[in-house]
Parts: structure tokens; C-alpha cells; sequence
């Protein structure tokens, strides 16, 4: 007999029962993709033209009218950003959003909430991979080598972004639970994202008293890190521990709000 | 020996409506109040009571949508619950793929709902349309395709809360068939429902919930009369339907007299009924009144044909010829809706009128049955 009590306060998820739910989770993210591209012309193609057209107009903007130096072709510098910050910029407020849709669902059917958020993540990671497809072109294209050695710690940085990119999902999602009002102003963060985060110009930018801030932002680190593994003479930021820390201590406490609120969802929405 | 799969133990469930603006407190209210009750593994329990008693809210603990806020409750098997039409089928996906989301909904695995997906598409009767998309389907459609998927699933506990009011009455009867089958097959099963008649026909036992209260537990038969004497108390008229909101039942009058004063009618007269309504619907309506006597809804009566009313008051009033009700206690559901029948409301039970036991020559105790036929008969002696 299984007995069921009223929840704790606090309490990580139930990893056990995720995974006995896990087909779940891949018939969510197939649903997502097949409603995402059924009706459209170019179908799974948009998961290439957005980024590029996003990283089209940041390398217009910060390399062509403010000229900022960058260390090596622009347009691939401006592109390694962009592969994590595409995943990020799609998939919290997918997850948001996500949770608001299936309201009907929540009510009425017993499921681990956190599967929403964990098929958002597949599906985001999926359109990752071919991101990363279409960045290698563009590597080959402008002639920009990638060093292979660095392709072996590609498992580790998509970990780390799943890392940060769940943890950011989980307090967007628990922000709108607390108040609708988030719904209207996570975009807006998302959007301002793009400018604080190191996409269109390397950290080293920033002055030296406030790198350590500058760090404290778990995507900084990502994408920082990202171009050190591809890239020779693109050096590690010596702050890059702050921003593993704080992917840790994100994911954390997203994970532990979430659970906490979770289990009002069906109650409050 | 059967073992219990569900105990329930002072299961208690409160709801936060928000803050007073100007007391600054929280209102909240007690959707169930230490609800205990055990279920044994093969039974089959009829679970009724009025709106707002705490029905879906126990139907929603034990399926876990919602956690209790004290108590505790322990679940043997697996639980597979239909708590409303259609939930979790996306419109844009075809009958198949719904077939396959919902099934994994409920936790069941690929593999699992692909040996399945032959028998429910057999038996929910809609094969040619499993790969339309499911916008297109009906509201019976939709059933049909659910209830199929929750009654393959092998759950060793089903919980039913009215799903099966909608589909049309072959299918409801084979979805009853289709329950009978796995409660012969050891499955046990909670069923809420409106329809005195289907718990009576389905459930050997009931429970009775009323203001999250649980008020008894006993054979079906005792369960509901007990029920209907708490509803001849309480006089809450709650319409259910898309119409729900636009109307309000604000009064029955019998021969004149507000129901609540009237201690009983007398079958051998004319009994004039009049429903005061407030509404702003639409468009043309009428209104229903049926009568149900043990269950078994036995006339329908309708106000007007189709017509439109200016928003506001309004009265119906239905003329009972004498001698026509037998003595007991009849239940009366109210209702109405538009020519199209997709608009409506209805309240199953809404009050109840006892006809007094009053006998004469012309009218006796020993003409047994629900009601008087004002038939012509002879005897021709040859």
C-alpha cells in the first residue's frame, strides 16, 4: 500500500516516478513538435532561420554600427553565443507557457508536473542539436576551425545547459504561478538577456570590478565556456567557477520551488 | 479474505479563496472534512450528494491531482480515473496519437498501449475516425474514445465521476457492461454520479457526502433515500450546463405555497407547480420538469415549445392532473435548453415533493405502482 500524505515543504523531485513516467515526456515533446511545424511552409527549417536571423542582426549591431572588437570572425563569435542562448530564450518561456496550457490537464489528471517542464527541455534540446549543425556549417563557411580535442567535453557543456536552462524554466514557471504578472515581464527579461548576456561581445569587456557579477549570471559562464572548449587562444575565463556554482545553486532551488508550489498548481491556476 | 485498496483516514481538503481586502484575512473553506472510509478490493461503491459536497474534491485526492491538506491515504494498485470528457486530447492530434498521449497520461508504456490499441478502438466503435484529427470528433466521440482508453488501461481501481451522462445510451450501456466485467474481474471501483439510477443499478453500496462531510455509508437503497431526505432539507438549487450561469431557479410553489412550508400533497387533487426563474438567456428555451420516482425518471414535462423570453423574471407553471402521482416521495430534476440541445442546464435532483398517503374508494393503496392511469375498463360478461 502506497501512502500518500500531505506534502513537505520542501523536497527535491521524485526522481523514481519521473522515470516511470517518462514516456510521457516523449509524447508531450513529439505533440509540441508535430502542433509547432505541422502547418507551416518550411517546417522544422525555422529552428535554423531564427537563430540565424537573431545572430544576423547582433553582429550587425554590435560589430558593424558600434564596431566592437571581438577576437575571432565575428560572425561565428556571434553565433557560438547564440547556439545556448537560442535553447534559453526557447525553452523557459516554452515552460511558462507550457504549464499555463495544460491547465485543463492539470486539473483533472494526475501526472509528476515536472514532466511539462523536462518535455519542453527534450524538445529544446533536440532544436540544440541542429542548432549546433547549422553553427558547424557556419564555422565551415567562414572558414573559422573549431579544435576537435574540444568536441570531447561537448556532453558536459549540454549538461550544463540543461542544467541552467531547467533551473531558469523552474522559477519562470513558479514566478507566474505566484502572479500572472510574470507572464508579461519574463519576455522582457528574456529580451534583455540578449544584450546582458556575452552573446555579441566577449566578457573580457566587462570592467574588471564587476566581472565577478557579471559571472554570477550562469549563462555568461555557458557561453564563456563554450567558446574556450572550440575555440584555441580563446582562453577560460579565470571566473568561470562562479558561474558553475550558480548553475548548481539555480537549478537547485528551482527544482525545491517548484516541487513546493507543484503541488498547488491544480488548486491556484 | 479481500484486502482494502484504498483507506482513506480523516482526509481533509481546504481551499484558499483569497484575501479579504478590508479584514486582510484568508477566506477559506472545507472542501472535505475528515472523510474516512475504507474500500475493499472487488467493490464497487456508489459515491453521491449535491453539488459542492465534496464528491470530485475526493475523487481528486485519491487520483492525486490535488494533495490533501491532512489526513492520510493509502492506494493499493493502480488507479486509473475518467474525471471528465476529453481531458488531455489535444484538438490537434489525431484519435491514434490521442490514443497514445492519453494512455502514457495514465502511465501506461508505449509498448503497452500499442498491444491495447486494437480492442479500445474496437470498443469505443469510432475505427474509421482514429486518424482524424480530434477537433473534428463530438462531444460522444470524445467519450467513447476516453472511457475506451481508462477501462483498457487494467487499472486495478477505476474512478468515474458522471463521464458516462454524455456518451448516447448504446454506449452507456455497454461502458456499464464493460464495468460490471472488470468489478467481476476483481477491479474495484469508486462511481459518482447524479443518476440515482445508475449507482443503484452499478453500486451494491454508497456513501453519502455532504459539506465535505461524510454522512453514511450503507447499501445503495438506504444511501440514496438518505441522501434525498438531506436534499428535502437543504433546497439548493444549482443548475449544471453551458447555461448554468445565465439562470437561477429562485423558487418552487406548489398549489401556491413555497415548497418548504408544504407537508405533503394530495395525490386525488389537480397539483398546480410554479418555478420562479431571474435569466438572461439568448435565445428561445424551454423549460423541463421531470419526475423521478426510486430512480426512474418517469415523465417530462415542458413549459413552452421553443421561445424567446425578454431577460429578467419569469414563472412556468405545470398543471398535474389529479390522481396521477402515487403516494411517496418524488424527485424533481429542473432543467432547460435550446432548440439545438448544445445549450442547456439541468439539476438532476433539485427538491423533492412527497405526495401524502390518502386513500379512497376510487383511488386505492392496493393499485400498486408509481402512477395512476386514468384508463377505461370493462368486464363484458358473455
Amino acid at each position: 500500500m502506497k501512502w500518500i500524505v500531505p506534502p513537505a515543504s520542501w523536497a527535491l523531485p521524485d526522481w523514481k516516478e519521473i522515470w516511470h513516467y517518462r514516456s510521457l515526456m516523449f509524447q508531450f515533446a513529439t505533440k509540441d513538435f508535430k502542433v509547432r511545424y505541422m502547418q507551416t511552409w518550411l517546417g522544422a527549417l525555422w529552428a535554423w532561420i531564427n537563430p540565424l536571423i537573431s545572430a544576423a542582426l547582433l553582429y550587425f549591431v554590435f560589430n558593424k554600427v558600434a564596431s566592437t572588437h571581438l577576437p575571432f570572425n565575428g560572425f561565428v563569435f556571434v553565433m557560438s553565443g547564440m547556439v545556448s542562448w537560442t535553447f534559453i530564450a526557447s525553452l523557459v518561456p516554452e515552460s511558462m507557457q507550457g504549464m499555463m496550457g495544460a491547465q485543463a490537464m492539470i486539473k483533472k489528471i494526475y501526472f509528476p508536473r515536472l514532466i511539462l517542464p523536462l518535455s519542453k527541455m527534450a524538445g529544446a534540446m533536440v532544436e540544440t542539436m541542429v542548432t549546433l549543425l547549422l553553427f558547424f556549417a557556419v564555422c565551415i563557411w567562414q572558414q573559422q576551425w573549431p579544435q576537435w580535442q574540444g568536441m570531447v567535453l561537448l556532453p558536459i557543456y549540454l549538461l550544463m545547459m540543461m542544467v541552467i536552462g531547467l533551473g531558469m524554466a523552474m522559477w519562470a514557471t513558479v514566478m507566474v504561478l505566484i502572479s500572472r504578472d510574470f507572464l508579461h515581464v519574463i519576455p522582457h527579461m528574456i529580451r534583455l538577456g540578449m544584450f546582458v548576456c556575452p552573446i555579441a561581445y566577449p566578457a573580457s569587456l566587462v570592467p574588471q570590478k564587476w566581472q565577478w557579477l557579471y559571472f554570477a549570471n550562469p549563462v555568461s559562464g555557458l557561453i564563456e565556456g563554450f567558446r574556450a572548449m572550440l575555440f584555441e587562444g580563446y582562453d577560460l575565463h579565470p571566473l568561470i567557477w562562479i558561474s558553475v556554482i550558480s548553475s548548481v545553486i539555480l537549478l537547485i532551488t528551482g527544482l525545491l520551488m517548484f516541487r513546493k508550489y507543484e503541488y498547488t498548481i491544480a488548486d491556484i491556476l | 479474505m479481500s484486502q482494502p485498496v484504498i483507506i482513506a483516514d480523516q482526509l481533509t481538503k481546504k481551499y484558499t479563496l483569497g484575501k479579504n481586502r478590508e479584514s486582510g484575512k484568508t477566506n477559506s473553506f472545507l472542501a472535505l472534512d475528515q472523510v474516512s472510509f475504507t474500500l475493499n478490493e472487488g467493490e464497487t461503491l456508489g459515491l453521491i450528494g449535491g453539488n459542492g459536497a465534496g464528491k470530485t474534491t475526493l475523487l481528486k485526492l485519491l487520483s492525486r491531482i490535488t494533495s490533501p491538506s491532512s489526513g492520510k491515504m493509502g492506494i493499493r494498485g493502480k488507479l486509473s480515473s475518467l474525471l471528465e470528457v476529453g481531458t488531455g486530447f489535444h484538438p490537434e492530434l489525431t484519435g491514434r496519437e490521442n490514443v497514445f498521449l492519453n494512455g502514457s497520461l495514465l502511465g501506461m508504456s508505449r509498448r503497452e498501449i500499442k498491444s491495447k490499441l486494437d480492442e479500445i478502438a474496437a470498443f469505443s466503435g469510432i475505427e474509421p475516425f482514429l486518424d482524424t484529427q480530434v477537433k473534428h470528433y463530438s462531444s460522444g466521440m470524445y467519450v467513447r474514445l476516453a472511457f475506451s482508453v481508462s477501462a483498457h488501461l487494467n487499472p486495478d481501481i477505476l474512478l468515474l465521476d458522471e463521464v458516462l451522462s454524455v456518451g448516447d445510451a448504446a454506449f452507456q450501456h455497454k461502458s456499464m457492461d464493460k464495468i460490471q466485467e472488470l468489478v467481476r474481474n476483481g477491479k474495484s471501483v469508486i462511481f459518482a454520479s447524479h443518476s440515482m439510477t445508475a449507482v443503484r443499478s452499478l453500486c451494491p453500496e454508497a456513501m453519502v457526502l455532504h459539506k465535505g462531510k461524510l454522512l453514511i455509508r450503507t447499501d445503495a437503497h438506504h444511501a440514496i433515500q438518505h441522501y434525498l431526505d438531506t436534499l428535502a432539507f437543504e433546497r439548493d438549487y444549482h443548475f449544471q450546463g453551458p447555461w448554468s450561469k445565465l439562470i437561477q431557479l429562485k423558487q418552487i410553489r406548489v398549489n401556491h405555497k413555497a415548497i418548504e412550508t408544504l407537508d405533503g400533497i394530495s395525490p386525488l387533487e389537480e397539483n398546480l407547480i410554479e418555478l420562479s426563474f431571474h435569466h438572461q438567456l439568448p435565445e428561445a428555451f424551454r423549460i423541463t420538469l421531470s419526475f423521478f420516482f426510486d430512480g426512474i425518471r418517469c415523465f417530462s414535462l415542458h413549459d413552452v415549445p421553443f421561445q424567446e423570453t425578454p431577460s429578467g423574471n419569469f414563472i412556468s407553471r405545470f398543471t398535474i392532473p389529479a390522481k396521477v402521482l402515487r403516494p411517496g416521495r418524488w424527485v424533481i430534476a429542473v432543467g432547460g435548453h435550446n432548440e439545438a440541445m448544445n445549450h442547456w442546464f439541468w439539476q438532476e435532483q433539485c427538491d423533492v415533493l412527497d405526495v401524502a398517503e390518502i386513500y379512497t374508494p376510487q383511488y386505492e393503496k392496493i393499485n400498486l405502482g408509481i402512477i395512476n392511469v386514468d384508463a377505461h375498463s370493462e368486464r363484458l360478461v358473455l
